[in-house]
């Protein structure tokens, strides 16, 4: 008996978990190309959060190669910072991006990224559209963007 | 052998040296060196190290998306296939002795003085962690949300070694699935008696290498008790981190769906009657 009660709570408790969603964070999937690249998905935040935390991940698709500056962009504008995840003590065994001053890199052709950005917004935001973009460095030209909307209820985004 | 307060002590190298293997799993596996996840050009175990998400069926997601993540997360696809496996053969090795994710906790829980330790022993635990499995591969499965990324000690594990180094890491933290993760490594992890509470509980890998463990068990080699010379005293039990022994009346039983060998019943034990090996013929 004790036992099937405790595979009920369990299992009511870890639904109740994976279903639960506070919006201040997302995870979005992108592909770096010369091309303009490609975001798996927009990002959705619920609006009314003071911080918002994106989690990035991305690969490069051939032939692209060179560094690319992360930027958000849209109106009007918020205060944002651009982390890395750059190991601690770099060994050097196998080439990787790094990132420095809101840049990564060095990125070659398959090599696989994430950056955090964290949105402040100075007052609660009620809705809006922005966009997560890299640019490349030599040409301007954006390589990836991904669309982040802020309002209209919990909506689609996903874990980070 | 006797150690000095005359119980006997395990002599095994697995035994003897099983701190010592802790230590150099954090050192090899978590940052800040991480070397062996360097090896494959990453810094944690999120992408081609991944051992939780590769497995699981998404609502909406095509055969070709599903298996491409087997080839995405290839090297957490070897690692689970390789625990799985040697766990058939000789128990569950790298839960015990390995798991870069599960040391610090157990380690950490050493530090805490007894007294604000939480006791969590008296909880059926492959219940709940059966529980948490289902739903950790059900729910995605019919789209009403997910236990893969946002309760991954996987990811929060690394991210809280490296945290003190990296704003990327700390911005995990900042933010309400990082302050829960944290809470369920402290309150499950660091504060609780034995360290193993969110290993017994919440963790899909220790789960999923439990019912290898307990599959196993007829041919492979396991922590099992010589019946002539067991005393039902319950020592091996008070010491057991992962809940696996039981005294009921005068028979004492090891549950192999939870067991690990750590080798600490063995060393509490005063008869000698815990042993490694194969089942006896």
């Amino acid at each position: 008996m004790k036992r099937t009660l405790v595979f009920l709570f369990a299992a009511v408790l870890s639904v109740t978990a994976a279903w639960y969603r506070p919006g201040d964070s997302a995870h979005a999937m992108g592909m770096v190309s010369i091309k303009g690249g490609r975001a798996h998905h927009p990002v959705h935040f619920p609006s009314g959060k003071d911080r918002y935390t994106l989690v990035l991940t991305g690969t490069v698709l051939p032939p692209y190669q060179g560094d690319a500056r992360v930027v958000v962009e849209g109106e009007p504008a918020l205060p944002y910072s651009v982390y890395g995840s750059d190991p601690i003590v770099d060994l050097g065994l196998r080439h990787r991006p790094y990132f420095d001053d809101q840049t990564l890199t060095g990125l070659q052709p398959r090599d696989r990224f994430t950056v955090w950005v964290v949105i402040r917004p100075p007052e609660p935001l009620a809705a809006g559209k922005y966009n997560v973009t890299f640019y490349d460095t030599v040409t301007d030209r954006p390589v990836l963007q991904i669309p982040v909307f802020f309002g209209g209820g919990e909506g689609h985004h996903h874990e980070g | 052998m006797k150690a000095d307060n005359g119980k006997p002590r395990a002599t095994s190298f697995w035994a003897r040296y099983r701190n010592l293997i802790l230590v150099i799993s954090i050192i090899l596996f978590l940052p800040p060196l991480a070397a062996i996840v360097q090896l494959t050009g990453d810094v944690n175990f999120c992408g081609r190290w991944c051992p939780r998400m590769f497995f699981v069926w998404r609502e909406g997601t095509t055969m070709t998306a599903f298996l491409m993540g087997f080839v995405r997360s290839y090297m957490g696809v070897a690692l689970v296939v390789t625990i799985l496996g040697t766990t058939l053969a000789f128990g569950r090795y790298w839960c015990s002795h390995l798991c870069p994710v599960a040391s610090p906790l157990e380690l950490g829980s050493r530090l805490v003085p007894a007294p604000l330790k939480l006791d969590f022993s008296k909880t059926p635990a492959p219940s709940f962690r059966y529980a948490y499995l289902s739903v950790y591969f059900i729910v995605p499965a019919i789209g009403i949300g997910s236990l893969c990324c946002n309760y991954c000690n996987f990811a929060a594990v690394p991210r809280l070694f490296a945290a003190p180094f990296s704003a990327g890491d700390l911005t995990y933290f900042l933010r309400f699935q990082g302050v829960v993760n944290l809470g369920l490594l402290l309150f499950l992890g660091i504060f609780a008696k034995g360290g193993r509470a969110y290993c017994n509980l919440l963790c899909p890998i220790g789960a999923l290498d439990a019912l290898s463990n307990r599959i196993g068990a007829k041919f492979g080699r396991r922590i099992r008790i010589d019946r002539t010379k067991c005393t039902n005293c319950g020592e091996c039990s008070k010491v057991c981190p992962a809940w696996a022994i039981d005294t009921q009346g005068d028979t004492t039983i090891i549950n192999q769906l939870s067991c690990m060998p750590c080798r600490l019943c063995q060393g509490a034990c005063q008869t000698q009657a815990i042993y490694y090996g194969k089942p006896a013929s």
